[in-house]
């Protein structure tokens, strides 16, 4: 007998994850070991980092700008989530779509926006300044933490949100029957209902912070965390260090690994919300209050906000090079669409041939998860976990080590940036197939079989109509990921597979605020355009967009 | 029309061993059911013969061929789910033809087929609504008639009446009998509702923990139930625990229930400790004092509680046992509405009690 279809996509799914996730950590594994000046195998590596403060220092830097970012996000999410779902804010879902837009763009975007404002040059400090007020420069770790907390607390928003709007009101009602109301209704009853929520939404933040590459790159002046260390060893010029790259790799996996254990746990035990409930009331505020709680929700938005707006600002000035001059035109446009329209290109079909690849796999492992129950099946869901496990620096460095050479030579090619897309975004798109699929009751597909079709045909006529929409709109969000990505691809990227996100970068590297801004805008409104199409025309809870 | 057998059919999930040496023969043409409480394993017998599990040990056979092997989709049964499984991104005329589509059975013939099974089904008219306009009912019906119209050799139904309401599910389970009737399908038919399963069925196999209790015609299955959990689980009844006394003459022996006293048939086995069951129907309530009679025995107790439900009353008679002894009675009068602490005696035939082994519960 030949092996069933979906033996098949089980097979597939442990070639995907052996491929390009077994192979490339392996390699970072074995690499970390290897003795950079013997190339025997050693603990030298793990000794230097650390016995040298210089290595050590990033690790507790990491620690303390993940930390502070978290907390940021809290001190943000929360409120605002508070207040959008209770009370009656006016413009509530333009500022929601504006706090997942902000999420959704690259952070560097919000770092160079800052830099714009805050910088030895900025213009708020200049204005400042005139004033006769000094104001600090925001290079460093509080520059950092400034953007980590105006950038992720999305995450907190807007799983605090869902979970706000799915308790179930006869628990508050119940509580103030019982005598509580008030704060104390709020920090008895309504927090604990959705601390789990919020702990889910701050581990995923200081996850995104740990592993951010591109802000401390741009803002961080000197001050290292691990992924920048990470990647200035492996590609510094002189001296260039891959073994002890691993080492700091190995650390950063263990890090976030430890994180997602906790988030993992954390998300096990949101239990409490269930979609059949009373929805809580939204209250109308009258005067001070209704002002109070205005401020704050656009305070916070508008702050997320407006390193964009910044951006799309300077995309007009004029220029001459690195410098901007009074006035508005459309130089920078001109000049990136005459010198680099290949970047646009790249970025569109990067990102679109890796969609398709990711939801074709996604789709098909993510059944795979939620229906069969044979060993090797349920063995491939926690090896489809690991790359939420490895920051993309890690990632593209084990790419690196491990497609440079036959039979899978890889570098300077295309594919290995799509690969890195999709093996990054692979496993949101396995879940939120599963997740779906969870939703939609077996006896359908049963009832196809049942009827004649083969499991194939069954799959194609029955479940995957039922899944489209979410199967789209998952797509939709695989692909503003996938444009915005700058961590992996940095490392894997050559002059001729160069992508929007990377040019940006380099740009700002260089100085050429013009061009990148121009370049950003054009990426900011490409993402909200797929933002818009999303909310258009898929339902569903914004959640959706981090879970 | 195809018969249906198992042979010795075992199968295990983790921690349950959901059926143990299941074997049955299922006539053609015939309307079976497998009745039993959740859990005793009478839908993974149906899903076995489905092919949605694949038995452990034993074999399955639809008609003289071995179906052990065969893939789900090419047994050509037809399944009628307990939550209509209706494919809720088709219309009703879709949904029917679908499972003809798969056969590659040509347009016009689909289109015939489809409505004549959608006048069976009394669904004329719906071909366009999607499932979302129609009602529970109308749904399983859909179901039923895209089970029916691929003609399969078997119909399997799994509970298709459990989330319909009470007084639908009854108008069903007659229209159901009539279009089984009318075919002549042979018809698995899975239920935990007892009523249902005698009025529908030609023959019921009562299943508890993964074992066949008892295979019979409702009426035996009803009248003559082979094992206590049978007797329990089908109808209404009293149960008593007893010891048999010494002597008694020739077939009778007196058995001690707490301070009764109650005649019944010498059973084959001789055991001190019995268990009397009595149905409530077959026991009469009457005022005061009674005389003796051949063919009966007769116990005094007190009116504990009486349930009026129109065409049927309920006593409840304190005998000075522990559980009170239950007797019903139809077209009842104004007279037998007596009030609680009213004393009584109960009538119970010699027939009506049936015995069992206390400590294996078989039928003595």
């Amino acid at each position: 007998m030949p092996p069933s279809f979906w033996t098949l996509v089980t097979l597939l799914g442990y070639a995907v994850v052996i491929l390009f996730l077994i192979l490339p950590l392996f390699n970072i594994f074995k690499f970390s070991f290897i003795d950079k000046e013997t190339g025997v195998l050693s603990l030298s590596n793990y000794a230097e980092f650390f016995s040298k403060a210089y290595y050590r220092v990033s690790f507790t830097n990491s620690l303390f700008v993940s930390v502070g970012g978290t907390l940021g996000c809290l001190l943000l999410g929360i409120p605002l989530a508070f207040f959008t779902t209770r009370y009656r804010i006016f413009g509530k879902s333009f500022l929601s779509t504006l706090a997942v837009l902000s999420l959704l763009s690259p952070p560097f975007i919000g770092a160079y926006s800052w830099i714009m404002l805050l910088g030895r040059n900025g213009f708020l400090r200049q204005l400042l300044a005139g004033w006769g007020i000094q104001f600090p420069t925001i290079y460093g770790p509080l520059g950092i933490i400034l953007v980590y907390s105006l950038h992720y607390y999305s995450f907190v928003f807007l799983l605090t949100c869902g979970a706000l709007t799915t308790v179930d009101r006869s628990l508050e009602e119940a509580a103030e029957n019982l005598g509580a109301t008030g704060l104390r209704k709020f920090f008895r009853v309504t927090l604990p209902l959705v601390l789990p929520s919020v702990t889910a939404g701050a581990l995923i933040s200081f996850m995104m912070s740990l592993s951010n590459f591109d802000t401390p790159m741009i803002i961080g002046g000197n001050y290292r965390v691990l992924p920048t260390l990470a990647y200035n060893l492996f590609t510094s010029e002189v001296g260039e260090r891959p073994g002890l790259a691993s080492t700091v790799s190995i650390f950063l996996i263990l890090c976030s690994s430890l994180v997602i254990f906790l988030q993992r746990y954390a998300a096990g035990r949101r239990k409490y919300s269930s979609s059949l409930v009373n929805r809580p009331l939204v209250k109308s505020l009258k005067g001070w209050p209704a002002f109070g709680a205005h401020l704050v929700c656009y305070l916070i938005v508008f702050l997320s906000t407006i390193p964009l707006a910044i951006v799309a600002f300077y995309s007009f000035r004029k220029t001459s090079g690195p410098v901007f001059h009074p006035g508005f035109s459309l130089d920078s446009y001109l000049k990136i669409f005459h010198e680099v329209p290949k970047t646009i290109t790249n970025s569109l079909l990067f990102s679109t041939v890796s969609v398709v690849l990711i939801v074709a796999v996604g789709t098909l492992l993510g059944f795979i998860l939620a229906r069969r129950r044979t060993v090797p099946a349920k063995a491939l869901d926690p090896l489809l976990m690991i790359p939420y496990m490895i920051p993309g620096t890690v990632l593209g460095i084990g790419f690196i080590i491990a497609f440079n050479r036959k039979p899978l030579y890889l570098m300077g090619t295309g594919i290995i940036i799509i690969l890195a897309y999709f093996i990054r975004r692979l496993p949101y798109s396995v879940r939120s197939g599963a997740s779906i699929l969870k939703q939609i009751d077996p006896c359908l597909e049963e009832a196809g079989i049942n009827l004649g079709a083969p499991p194939a045909r069954t799959f194609r006529k029955v479940t995957v109509p039922l899944m489209l929409p979410g199967i789209l709109s998952g797509a939709i969000m695989s692909w503003v990921t996938a444009i915005n990505e700058i961590s992996a691809s940095i490392l894997l990227y050559v002059g001729k597979t160069m992508t929007m996100p990377i040019r940006i970068y380099l740009s700002i590297m260089d100085g050429y605020f013009g061009n990148a801004s121009a370049l950003s805008t054009i990426l900011l409104v490409v993402t909200g355009l797929a933002l818009y199409v999303m909310n258009r025309f898929f339902e569903g809870p914004k959640e959706s967009f981090v879970a | 029309m195809t018969s249906i057998r198992l042979e010795g059919v075992d199968k295990s999930f983790p921690g349950v061993r959901a059926l143990e040496a299941v074997s049955l023969t299922i006539e053609a043409g015939e309307f079976f059911t497998l009745l039993g409480p959740s859990g005793c394993g009478k839908t993974t017998l149906l899903r076995t013969i489905a092919g949605f599990y694949r038995q452990d040990k034993g074999h399955v056979y639809l008609g003289e061929e071995l179906i052990d092997a065969i893939p789900p989709h090419q047994r050509e049964t037809g399944m009628v789910f307990q939550n209509y499984a209706v494919f809720p991104h088709m219309t009703v005329f879709e949904n029917v033809a679908f499972g003809l589509r798969n056969r590659r059975i040509g347009g016009a013939e689909i289109g015939e087929r489809v409505d004549r099974a959608l006048r069976m089904a009394r669904l004329s008219g719906l071909e366009k609504r999607t499932p979302d306009q129609l009602s529970g009912g109308q749904q399983q019906r859909v179901g039923l008639a895209r089970a029916m119209v691929i003609e399969p050799r078997v119909l399997l139904m799994d509970e298709p009446l459990s989330n319909l309401d009470a007084k639908l599910r009854i108008e069903m389970r007659e229209e159901i009998r009539d279009i089984q009737r009318q075919l002549g399908i042979t018809t698995l038919y899975v239920t935990h509702d007892q009523e249902e399963a005698l009025v529908i069925s030609d023959r019921i196999a009562v299943m508890k923990a993964g074992k066949i209790q008892q295979i019979g015609r409702p009426w035996e299955i009803y009248k003559n139930p082979g094992s206590t959990f049978v007797a329990s689980f089908v109808g209404d009844g009293n149960f008593l625990e007893g010891e048999a006394l010494e002597g008694g003459d020739g077939g009778l022996v007196t058995v001690k229930a707490g301070s009764t006293r109650i005649r019944v048939k010498r059973p084959a086995k001789a055991l001190k400790k019995l268990r009397l069951f009595f149905r409530p129907e077959e026991l009469t309530v009457l005022s005061g004092q009674a005389r003796e009679e051949e063919g009966c025995s007769l116990v005094g107790g007190k009116i504990r509680k009486v349930t009026f439900t129109g065409s049927l009353i309920s006593l409840s008679v304190d005998c000075g046992g522990e559980a009170a002894i239950a007797v019903q009675r139809h077209r009842p009068e104004v007279s037998d509405i007596l009030a609680p602490g009213t004393p009584v005696t109960v009538r119970i035939p010699l027939e009506a009690v049936l015995l069992f082994d206390p400590e294996t519960g078989e039928r003595l």
